[in-house]
């Protein structure tokens, strides 16, 4: 087990210095940069702008201090707000998409694990069409319609909760319900499947042969096994709460770090972009490795393999 | 006896039936994937041939015609003397609503003298029903949202195959290359997939549309870069356990030649499951590029796709829901199709689910 999380440790190690190393060399290639604007800026404003930010060194000196900075988990100043660092920036807006991830998460695996089980335990029966078509919509229409949609007719169209913003439990509703739904439906259809496949096994029948009520041999029996398939997609599904909250932060114009990474590619903001990007890098790995151990420590079969 | 007159014992031919036989009555009976098999096909035809016949072309403006809702009845203004060229148009709601040709009023009389398609002189313009009307309305530039949404879907289902044939190539080859090889390549191989698995793909994709500008080539080449890699994995874990399994070895022993081996036997196999992949696959390259679209990074304009409809109409969709709403449905409901007919396939092909 142990041997098992170093290397995967490791792995993701690898992965973030190339993630970091491609996406800086990326961006020197690129021509074109913040400071390039309608009125053009005098040579010597713009040496001193480079010589503050550091882009006067050859690019492998840039890298270098970039890599020792980042080592000390410095990411320096932004390109487009002045006087403030990255780490700034992104701890300002990351509990913003954290509160929206956590509120999303709790509704996605509620709903998508009842419905999946239910569905399961009554196989095609109508409360199983029900719930296998929620899945497939859930999973076919996208946030981007939902979202505008959902705008439409609650907040402007019944005036329920608000359009935007995050200030208010109102502002929150929304949001949250749009980004769980999308990942409620993949939950169920991973839970229904991973379920119909542990209840005809014969440890089931033996549980429930041994007299076991019903409640006992779902939660305690089945669950277990069940539920492997969502422990894997869990990983991938909570980097993508956060990563997917882009378009969900977009249109309700919530103050997160999606908005934020979509607002600083536009705006050509190095920094500010390269930082987003080891952020959720690291989010992305650190949640799988979580997904993997806990796969491993659920299944015997993978945890013997390693 | 004669042995001329011993008959045979009859001989029962049993026609066998071949796996993709199976799988087709199997598929055939599913209503969910034969409905969505129908609809994408519409759908496809749609787009190609419909704008062919369609009287408005999808980069035609009519100023005059800034969101007019579905339907709405057009009607040609022209100067008095000069009926082959309409000089302006308005249609019916707005005639009411703003109760005036050209500054005098509108009276129900003459809305019904229109409606009947007479011709309704007032100063020196003419007023007549006009025989096209616009569908789906138009956009807030007066152009014919129908015709631009079967544009917008030559673009979403163009980029959606490209993208899937790129993903399907490389991830193919790769998984068929570790998978029959194995050993050391193999790990090595698989080591590279996992590591770029691990990368947070949707920010590639923003930084290389960012980076190297908004092409769209680029955008299937960046979208199937990203997806081929379930491919392999599948690909890969095919063709290892095909390769050793006993019906393999007795068709060596029975003297059948590689080639043989390979395109009777392994590939059958693994085309299932590649099969059923790739129609999982479009819908979500799909999904990727109308979500790039809809941050502003996919096409750009006037070059539309369902992803950038639905983002005009998501700007202005309080005003004018219409612009939102058809865009948001034909792309759902192409989705969901896609969806349908993959799991319908998956479940006719793969021998492990068919079980229960």
């Amino acid at each position: 087990m142990f041997r098992f999380f170093t290397s995967r440790f490791l792995q993701s190690l690898l992965a973030l210095f190339v993630i970091v190393t491609a996406t800086f060399f990326m961006m020197k290639a690129v021509p074109g940069g913040p400071f390039d604007s309608e009125k053009a800026t005098s040579p010597e404003i713009k040496a001193n702008l480079e010589a503050y930010y550091g882009l006067n060194k050859p690019l492998v000196e840039q890298y270098t201090d970039y890599l020792k900075n980042l080592v000390h988990g410095q990411m320096g100043p932004s390109f487009k707000y002045p006087n403030r660092t990255v780490n700034e920036i992104l701890m300002e807006k990351l509990p913003v998409s954290l509160e929206l991830g956590s509120i999303a998460l709790v509704i996605a695996l509620v709903l998508g694990i009842a419905l999946g089980t239910i569905a399961a335990l009554r196989r095609n029966t109508w409360i199983d069409y029900v719930a296998s078509t929620f899945g497939m919509i859930g999973i076919s229409v996208p946030t981007f319609v939902v979202g505008p949609l959902s705008v439409l007719i609650f907040a402007i169209g019944e005036g329920w909760f608000s359009a935007s913003g995050w200030y208010t439990a109102s502002d929150r509703v929304l949001p949250s319900l749009v980004l769980g739904f999308a990942y409620a439906a993949p939950i169920a259809r991973l839970t229904r499947a991973g379920m119909l496949e542990i209840l005809h096994q014969d440890f089931i029948r033996t549980a429930r042969a041994k007299g076991a009520s019903e409640t006992r041999v779902v939660f305690k029996h089945a669950m277990r096994g069940g539920l492997l398939p969502v422990v894997s997609f869990l990983g991938p599904a909570i980097a993508g709460i956060l990563t997917g909250s882009f378009v969900v932060e977009t249109i309700f114009q919530v103050p997160g770090i999606g908005r934020e990474f979509v607002n600083s590619a536009f705006n050509r903001d190095y920094t500010l972009l390269l930082g987003a990007v080891i952020l959720y890098a690291v989010l992305i790995m650190g949640l799988n490795l979580v997904a993997d151990v806990v796969q491993a420590w659920m299944n015997p079969k993978v945890r013997l393999e390693s | 006896m004669d042995s001329a007159t011993i008959s045979a014992p009859p001989v029962v031919v049993e026609k066998g039936s071949s796996l993709w036989h199976d799988a087709w009555l199997r598929l055939s009976k599913n209503t969910l994937a034969v409905l969505g098999a129908c609809t994408l096909v519409v759908v496809a035809l749609a787009c190609f041939l419909g704008p062919l016949f369609s009287h408005f072309h999808y980069e035609e403006q009519q100023l005059d015609l800034r969101a007019s809702p579905p339907l709405a009845q057009v009607i040609d203004i022209y100067r008095v003397g000069n009926l082959a060229e309409p000089i302006s148009w308005s249609y019916l709601g707005r005639l009411e609503r703003e109760s005036a040709f050209s500054g005098k009023q509108t009276t129900p009389a003459l809305l019904d003298r229109l409606l009947r398609g007479e011709d309704v002189t007032v100063g020196d313009r003419v007023y007549r029903l006009s025989p096209h009307r616009h569908i789906l309305g138009t956009d807030t530039l007066g152009r014919d949202l129908f015709v631009r949404l079967l544009y917008g879907g030559r673009v979403s289902i163009g980029v959606g195959l490209a993208a899937t044939i790129v993903a399907l190539t490389i991830g193919v080859f790769y998984g068929a290359i570790a998978g029959y090889f194995g050993g050391t390549l193999d790990s090595v191989m698989m080591r590279i997939v996992d590591i770029i698995y691990s990368l947070p793909f949707t920010v590639f994709v923003i930084l290389l549309m960012v980076f190297f500008g908004r092409n769209i080539y680029l955008l299937f080449v960046a979208i199937g870069a990203v997806e081929w890699l379930t491919m392999a994995r599948i690909v890969r874990g095919q063709v290892m356990s095909i390769k050793r399994m006993e019906y393999i070895e007795a068709a060596r022993s029975l003297g059948f030649g590689k080639r043989r081996i390979i395109v009777r036997h392994i590939l059958p196999n693994v085309l299932g499951p590649v099969i059923v992949y790739t129609t999982l696959t479009i819908p979500s390259v799909m999904l990727l590029e109308a979500f790039l679209s809809f941050l502003g990074l996919g096409v750009q304009p006037p070059m539309s796709s369902w992803g950038w409809l639905i983002k005009e109409g998501a700007e202005k969709m309080e005003e004018f829901p219409w612009l939102l709403v058809y865009p948001g449905a034909i792309f759902s409901i192409t989705l969901l199709s896609l969806n349908f007919l993959g799991d319908g396939l998956r479940d006719a092909l793969d021998v492990r689910s068919s079980k229960d």
